[in-house]
């Protein structure tokens, strides 16, 4: 291995671990979802946060946006927001001279890091401001596009189980997001030591410990590992697995789901492989690696067929069922 | 040596060491699976008893299928790829051997590829062949040797119907059933009671015949023709047994008016001639009590009774006439010892008419022997059947013969099915004019008959029954019954041949059915007895002086 790779992989490993640590101060019993947010982060992807209330999805991204040292900001979304209140618009404004003219005036979006707390209470309308700046990385107002700094990251949550007055995200919105990652409640140990840490006189405190253009270099080293085909043909294959009716389908798919994932769920495997693979100090990407990112990067992008919906089928279970059927490629 | 080279040089070896386990384990697979046939085949062969020629292809189609199955698997070789997924899977190298091929076969400029290669050409060499793919011992090979023991053991299964294939045995070519086997036996025990020497010779060659048989020497047709030339030659015999019989009757009718030989010729007369014999010899110790008259009376009948013996009853024929002289001359001495030998032939008689019947029985049990073994070869015998019915209608149907103008009738119906029509015509010129000529037995049903007897004009009835073996069992017809029949007889007939309209009449009256197949409990001699349905045509004329001979004086007169 050159030393410039090995000096690549272990920068890398060390600026994921650093900033890792420094969220793990705030956020306790969540390293599998910290690990993905970040990863989520140095694929250049976004991430949707689905949790009950109170599990500190709100802080987890609020302590990311202070240890990468980014441009922070977050929109509470609610029923009555608008498109422009996130993208921002056009005011009038007067010059020296007296003259009036427009200016636009930059919404919450024009962030490195946007916090979108509670997705879902805002109307498609709203949450469809948010397409064109998770994928092209530009917001358009009028006839102008502005290009947003990067890394834009987008961090959305969502709470599962108030349905009153809530707009499910479109099926395009879901496809946005790099991954899924579903809060569960932390464990008794973790509590003791989340409420330890939370009802003292001080709270503890991160540091910054990357920025913007450190996350671009590392995003660099990502898109460098190499991917052999026989395991692309692998996560392919997964990806295939869940669109119904096809060769590759599985009986689960065909029975409970009714549109599969799109090639972007097959990029957001072999990407967040390529990050697992290095944070294992590897070179290459293995079939342990896809399969390792194949539930966050896929369970959102399975749209449940009437059946599925009834049965309250989990894609997780779909997605398992078609892990172990798939073989490994020779 | 390259990083690449290095890949490829282990994966190469692998690959070798991969192929070699897999030869050996799929050859002890294959020889587990492949010996299972065989034991199957085996443990079959115990029920079904598969031949030598079945059990040598069986055993050739197996052994060509199994080694080129082995040599199909053992050909394949597996590609390097699958080596390096193996290898990976073994040694945990999550894919990163197989990656490194792939990059191998597909080189990319890349440093990050470069370092992938060099970082697994360095954990190659860090790698055992011995630990990934260890020589072992495969279980299948357990299995397999579990199966080959067992082959060899069922061979030695000590059962009357296992035949040990490791010293070249197996079940002949035909077996007899047990119906037939349970035919034989009953035949060669009875030829062994019945004594006669030339009965051994006939055991042996019946023997031999079924041995040649079993063995594939000879077909069931050629078996089943021999068979019945054996039983032709048992049923023949040197005694007429009814000619015997109906002698016996006539003497007896003559002896049972001496009031000292009533007790003896009745015995006679129920066939019991070894009690007739007791009662000779037990009149001949208290002879001296016999008054003058009935000595007289004894003298003058066993003279009339040795008059005119029929064949086979010479001897005691001679040894009546030798005793009823001396009785008349008054020689006790002489009428003593006359007597002894009329009791010594009588039972002489008795001997030669039971071993006769022995013989007629073994021949019976030949004929279901050989029945069992036309069944058994059900195809040829529907042929055979089919072609011999035929025979049989175009014999009644079709135009005479130029031999049948004496008495196509009778030869025809003895040999109807089994001889040519132009012996039957040779038979019909011994026959007697008067006997219906298109009286046929059933096709190929001749129990008892044969030709020469046929040619003779004796030894049949119109049915094709056998009148040489009948055994002499029951009561014997009443004299009265018979006399007054061929008193009618003779009375209608006078001057015609009545016995055409008797038997055109009883033709019309039979059934067409054969019975004589029907299942039944009877013995052979019982079974003998009751076809026997007419008086032989031959012997009518005979038993006719017989009975006009014994009429009562009073009638005579």
């Amino acid at each position: 291995m050159s030393a410039a790779i090995e000096q690549q992989i272990e920068g890398f490993q060390n600026h994921f671990t650093r900033v890792k640590q420094e969220v793990a101060k705030v956020i306790v019993g969540y390293d599998d979802i910290i690990e993905c947010v970040i990863m989520s982060l140095l694929a250049n992807g976004h991430v949707l946060l689905e949790g009950v209330p109170g599990l500190g999805k709100t802080k987890l991204v609020s302590t990311l946006s202070d240890v990468v040292h980014l441009k922070f900001s977050r929109i509470q979304f609610t029923p009555d927001l608008m498109p422009a209140d996130i993208t921002g618009t056009n005011i009038v404004q007067e010059n020296a001279e007296g003259e009036k003219f427009l200016q636009f005036q930059q919404g919450p979006i024009f962030a490195n890091v946007l916090l979108a707390d509670e997705i879902n209470r805002a109307t498609p309308k709203t949450q469809s401001a948010l397409l064109e700046a998770m994928e092209e990385k530009t917001v358009s107002v009028g006839k102008i596009t502005y290009k947003l700094d990067p890394p834009f990251f987008v961090l959305a949550t969502q709470n599962p189980l108030e349905m009153e007055g809530t707009y499910p995200l479109p099926e395009a919105q879901l496809d946005r997001f790099f991954m899924k990652l579903k809060v569960d409640y932390p464990t008794m140990g973790s509590l003791h030591t989340i409420l330890n840490r939370t009802t003292r006189a001080q709270e503890p405190q991160v540091d910054r410990v990357l920025d913007g253009a450190q996350i671009m270099e590392m995003r660099k080293t990502v898109r460098a590992v190499p991917i052999a085909r026989p395991v692309q043909e692998y996560a392919i294959r997964i990806m295939m697995g869940t669109h119904p009716n096809t060769p590759y389908a599985h009986s689960l798919t065909n029975k409970f789901v009714r549109h599969g994932a799109s090639p972007r769920g097959s990029q957001a495997m072999i990407v967040g492989a390529k990050i697992r693979a290095l944070l294992n100090n590897r070179v290459y990407v293995s079939t342990d690696d896809i399969r390792a990112c194949a539930l966050g990067a896929l369970r959102h992008r399975i749209i449940l067929s009437f059946e599925g919906e009834a049965e309250r089928i989990d894609p997780d279970t779909i997605l398992k069922g078609i892990l172990e059927s798939i073989p490994e490629p020779s | 040596m390259s990083d690449r080279e290095l890949i490829i040089h282990f994966l190469e070896k692998a690959e070798r060491r991969a192929r070699s386990n897999r030869r050996f384990n799929d050859i002890a697979a294959a020889l587990a699976i492949a010996f299972v046939i065989p034991v199957v085949f085996k443990l079959l062969d115990l029920y079904f008893l598969f031949r030598g020629r079945t059990v040598v292809i069986f055993f050739g189609l197996w052994a060509v299928i199994t080694l080129v199955w082995v040599i199909l698997r053992l050909s394949k070789k597996s590609p390097l790829s699958q080596v390096a997924g193996s290898i990976d899977r073994k040694a945990h190298l999550h894919d990163q051997l197989k990656t490194a091929y792939w990059f191998i076969q597909n080189p990319r400029d890349s440093q990050w590829v470069d370092a992938q290669i060099r970082y697994t050409a360095n954990a190659t060499g860090k790698l055992r062949l011995d630990s990934l793919f260890p020589r072992r011992f495969p279980r299948t090979s357990w299995m397999a040797g579990g199966l080959l023991f067992l082959l060899v053991a069922l061979n030695f299964v000590p059962l009357s119907l296992n035949y040990n294939w490791l010293a070249l045995q197996a079940a002949p070519p035909f077996r007899l059933t047990e119906e037939e086997r349970r035919s034989l036996k009953n035949a060669l025990e009875l030829l062994e009671k019945a004594k006669a020497a030339e009965n051994a010779v006939i055991a042996e060659k019946i023997e031999n015949l079924i041995q040649k048989l079993e063995q594939g020497d000879i077909s069931v047709d050629d078996a089943v023709k021999q068979l019945e030339e054996l039983q032709q030659e048992l049923e023949a015999g040197d005694l007429d047994t009814e000619n015997i019989a109906n002698g016996l009757a006539q003497m007896a009718a003559i002896l049972r008016q001496a009031k000292s030989l009533q007790t003896a010729a009745q015995q006679m007369i129920r066939g019991d001639l070894g009690a007739a014999a007791d009662q000779i010899h037990a009149l001949n110790e208290r002879l001296d009590t016999v008054s003058q008259a009935d000595l007289s009376e004894m003298a003058e009948k066993l003279v009339q009774a040795s008059e005119r013996p029929r064949s086979g009853l010479q001897d005691l024929a001679r040894a009546f006439e030798s005793a009823g002289s001396a009785l008349q001359k008054g020689d006790r001495a002489q009428s003593r010892a006359g007597l002894e030998r009329i009791s010594l032939e009588l039972r002489n008689l008795a001997q030669q008419l039971a071993d006769q019947e022995l013989r007629s029985r073994a021949g019976d049990e030949i004929g279901d022997l050989v029945d069992a073994l036309e069944e058994g070869a059900a195809d040829e015998t529907a042929e055979a059947s089919e072609t011999s019915r035929q025979s049989g209608q175009n014999t009644k149907e079709g135009p005479p013969s130029p031999g049948e103008a004496g008495e196509p009738g009778e030869a025809g119906e003895k040999q109807v099915g089994e001889a040519p029509p132009g012996e039957q015509g040779e038979a019909g010129d011994a026959g007697e004019p008067g006997e219906p000529g298109t009286e046929a037995g059933e096709p190929g049903d001749n129990p008892g008959g044969n030709f020469d007897d046929a040619a003779e004009g004796k030894g049949g009835n119109s049915f094709g029954g056998s009148t040489k073996s009948a055994p002499l069992e029951g009561e014997a017809t009443l004299l009265e019954v018979q006399l007054m029949k061929e008193a009618l007889k003779i009375e209608a007939g006078e001057g015609k041949e009545p016995n055409q309209d008797l038997e055109a009449a009883g033709e019309r009256e039979r059934s067409k059915l054969d019975y004589r197949n029907a299942p039944s409990n009877l013995t052979p001699a019982q079974k003998d007895l009751l076809s026997q349905e007419r008086i032989p045509w031959e012997n009518r004329q005979l038993i006719k002086n017989y009975f006009q001979a014994v009429k009562p004086p009073t009638q005579t007169k």
